[in-house]
């Protein structure tokens, strides 16, 4: 009896590992990058989880200044897609697609453009490791105005806790 | 003047020093009066920079000291000619082959793990350079806008696009 009960408790725990694997916590933060020097020079501090990455990028791009517009945290199922809303009426999709025998996550994402066409700006399909980050960048944060500064958003595999 | 389609494949090249004296005349002009194509080369430049560091950094964290050394010694190892086996050594390795063999066994595994009581700084060097967990693109697609995919330092991959960058149709 006891036997019984302890492989269903093992059953059990192996059903909420499985669970658990299924399911992808991805964060996606919007960001200006920008030269204007009405902005306050530097680094947005709640942009400190990503700070090396931003400080690296700096050191080739060298903008004046990095604001947090806007962030998100997805916990996604597999192959289930996320939608961010970006300034200027422009979207950002991403889609946790594979776990890879080496541990990193396989993702696709798709910036799409304007309202009303939503014609897709850019896609790609990399892999990541947990705590990892990716840089999307390059567009202006408002279509109409180039001062606005550009728009920068990191893509964050979050760690399981 | 020529256009935005014709200058592009050559940004390259010129950051490179590697464009003809004419070639080089005539994109230059392009360039001085083009924002987006003064904005593309900043582009190439800053992803060669970035380049160059990155495989600067990984090299400074080779152990290439004493590497020349190291490379004649193994040189002057293989050119020596193997000395042949005396018939009594033959018959002694015959005789006692189990017993050499565990004896050298148990005498590598007392090498390794002198090895690695002695060396471990070197070895976790080479696990760290083995370990880049960068994020890896594995396709990107730009449309009809121009772009690029750069490696940086602190394991940053960066996807680069612009509005400001659209290639003429």
């Amino acid at each position: 009896m006891t036997a019984l009960l302890v492989s269903a408790a093992l059953l059990i725990a192996q059903a909420d590992a499985g669970v658990a694997e299924r399911r992808v916590k991805i964060t996606v933060r919007a960001i200006a990058a920008s030269n204007d020097p009405a902005e306050p020079a530097g680094m947005d501090p709640k942009l400190r989880p990503i700070a090396p990455h931003i400080d690296a990028f700096g050191e080739q791009f060298r903008f004046r200044s990095y604001r947090l517009i806007d962030e998100h945290t997805f916990d996604l199922d597999w192959k289930n897609a996320a939608q961010v809303e970006l300034p200027g009426s422009r979207s950002l999709q991403v889609t946790p697609r594979q776990l890879d025998s080496d541990g990193k996550i396989k993702v696709h994402l798709e910036l799409l453009g304007e309202h009303p066409a939503h014609s897709r700006k850019l896609h790609t399909d990399y892999a990541i490791q947990r705590g990892g980050t990716i840089l999307v960048g390059g567009i202006r944060v408002d279509p109409q105005n180039e001062k606005a500064g550009k728009l920068l958003i990191a893509i964050t595999q979050e760690m399981e806790k | 003047m020529k256009g935005c389609e014709e200058v592009v494949p050559l940004l390259g090249p010129l950051a490179d020093g590697a464009l003809s004296t004419d070639d080089r005349t005539w994109v230059e002009d392009h360039v001085r009066g083009c924002a987006s194509c003064r904005d593309r080369e900043a582009l190439i430049v800053a992803q060669g920079q970035a380049l160059r560091d990155a495989l600067a950094a990984r090299a400074a964290k080779l152990p290439l000291d004493g590497l020349a050394d190291r490379v004649l010694a193994r040189t002057r190892e293989q050119r020596a000619a193997p000395s042949p086996i005396p018939v009594w050594g033959r018959e002694m390795w015959w005789a006692h082959r189990g017993a050499f063999l565990s004896a050298g066994g148990l005498a590598a595994a007392a090498c390794m793990a002198l090895a690695v009581f002695l060396f471990p700084s070197r070895a976790d060097d080479e696990l760290a350079l083995l370990a880049d967990n960068s994020p890896q693109v594995e396709e990107v697609e730009f449309g009809t806008h121009d772009g690029a995919v750069l490696q940086l330092p602190q394991q940053t991959t960066v996807i680069w696009m612009s509005d400001d960058r659209r290639i003429p149709q």
